[in-house]
């Protein structure tokens, strides 16, 4: 017996939808995706450290793995731009960054009590809760001055980059 | 990665409500609390000031408490250690191989703080907020920048799995501290102090449960191998301290026995597959060791 044409026409519908997702799906399958896992990394036009960097990522930022060579990935950023990173910087797993959600919601709750206890003293490393601890404790002025030193030492990515690149480390390993 | 997408799919829409609905509470109680104080009763405007505090305290502490914390917990460590070692060589050095480390560590957007402690004992430690510290005892054991590296990537490791505010969060429990964050501290410096007594205590007398100090080295080895340094150096550091006095608790005290920590690194190296690639840096090391 055969079928009329509107239950033809609702079985090639039903097919196409079915392909459609199926590629979409072995689409997502074969897709790998990672995640930046340092506080700073150079996408590259090529896989060594002498190659022009094409964009400066940020810790966090989603990538497409398109293939691996050795300790290099060529992958493509969220905005369509394709490169080499050096694969110790990124991750398969997603990032929390900072203040996890439930943190971050404590914040809300109390935000005018933290905002008024935690605000800086001024250039110091020291905040005021800190500070009004080291009072509390009895802690001399010699160790206060010794930790807003530690806490104010400076050291630029620039400078990390620098080091590591001089050290052979990372992405500058020959 | 995909069970673990899927597990986020299925998770994470009802905590994501639940999050937005308890956030939307935040800003009821917030209003709530001030139109209660405006159409004068303060006594409402208390006591639903007491449910956002309730909640609030059982809740993780964020990086701004956790800077407070943090600062606190190292005036003692200070304090109690004979002040800082600082030669300017040694303080950059110290920073940069922490600050290389930290960079591909899994909370690389923290501010680290690298300091050498002027004790002749072998040990470090770290607090909540990004404080280091490495003893001057400690630096002369080592003999290379990748075992520095995995020494800084163990106490990097306790404040990326956030190991200090657990105890923290445990300790105001039980002193029935159910203030929201910071508040408590100016409202009652003397429960501040002795909070951070307590803890100071817990890090310098008597450590972390074994547990933690295992994660600690499992992870020191893995951000260290990040950066591109050798994994095995951290087993030579072990193996020199444990031939100074075997299982010997009195040295590195905080810390599990030696044998325990190598057989953990040794798993760790299997597990991940690193190969001894030679990258010590020992000669850049003993260029600024020497002036310990």
């Amino acid at each position: 017996m055969r079928s009329s044409p509107a239950l033809r026409h609702l079985k090639f519908l039903s097919a196409l939808l079915v392909a459609v997702g199926l590629s979409l799906a072995v689409g997502n399958a074969i897709a790998e995706s990672v995640y930046v896992q340092a506080k700073t990394a150079q996408l590259r036009a090529g896989k060594t450290s002498l190659d022009k960097v094409t964009a400066n990522l940020r810790y966090g930022d989603a990538l497409e793995v398109l293939r691996r060579d050795g300790t290099w990935m060529e992958v493509k950023t969220d905005a369509g731009q394709r490169g080499w990173i050096f694969a110790n910087k990124v991750s398969s797993t997603k990032p929390s960054g900072g203040d996890s959600d439930m943190a971050s919601l404590g914040k809300s709750f109390r935000r005018k009590e933290a905002s008024d206890v935690t605000a800086s003293a001024g250039s110091r490393g020291l905040d005021k809760v800190s500070e009004g601890y080291a009072r509390q404790a009895g802690i001399t002025k010699e160790v206060q001055d010794s930790v807003d030193r530690m806490a104010a030492y400076r050291i630029t990515d620039q400078e990390v980059e620098e080091f590591l690149r001089k050290g052979r480390l990372g992405e500058y390993a020959q | 990665m995909r069970n673990n997408t899927r597990i986020e799919r299925i998770v994470g829409i009802p905590l994501g409500a639940g999050l937005m609905l308890l956030a939307a509470c935040a800003e009821v109680q917030q209003t709530l609390e001030e139109n209660a104080r405006r159409s004068g009763n303060p006594q409402l405007a208390q006591a639903i000031k007491g449910t956002g505090t309730l909640i609030s305290g059982l809740l993780p502490i964020g990086e701004e408490e956790e800077q407070s914390l943090g600062t606190s917990i190292a005036l003692q460590v200070v304090a109690r250690s004979g002040g800082l070692y600082e030669q300017p060589d040694l303080t950059r050095y110290v920073n940069l191989v922490g600050r290389s480390v930290a960079a591909t560590s899994d909370r690389p957007n923290l501010d680290y703080h690298f300091a050498v402690l002027n004790d002749q004992s072998i040990n470090a430690f770290a607090t909540p907020g990004g404080y280091v510290f490495v003893t001057r005892g400690l630096l002369k054991q080592a003999r290379n920048e990748a075992e520095l590296a995995a020494i800084l990537g163990h106490e990097i490791g306790h404040i990326s799995q956030k190991h200090m505010l657990d105890v923290i969060q445990r300790t105001k429990q039980i002193a029935g501290i159910s203030q929201a964050g910071l508040a408590y501290a100016n409202q009652d410096p003397r429960v501040f102090q002795k909070l951070i007594d307590t803890v100071t205590k817990k890090l310098l007398d008597e450590g972390y449960d074994q547990g933690k100090e295992i994660e600690a080295d499992r992870l020191g080895v893995i951000f260290a191998a990040r950066v591109g340094y050798d994994a095995t150096a951290y087993l030579g550091f072990l193996n020199r301290l444990r031939g100074l006095k075997g299982d010997d608790r009195t040295l590195f005290k905080t810390h599990p026995n030696f044998s325990a920590r190598i057989a953990e690194v040794q798993s760790v190296i299997g597990s991940k597959g690193y190969a001894s690639t030679g990258v010590v840096l020992a000669d850049r090391f003993s260029q600024v060791s020497s002036k310990l």
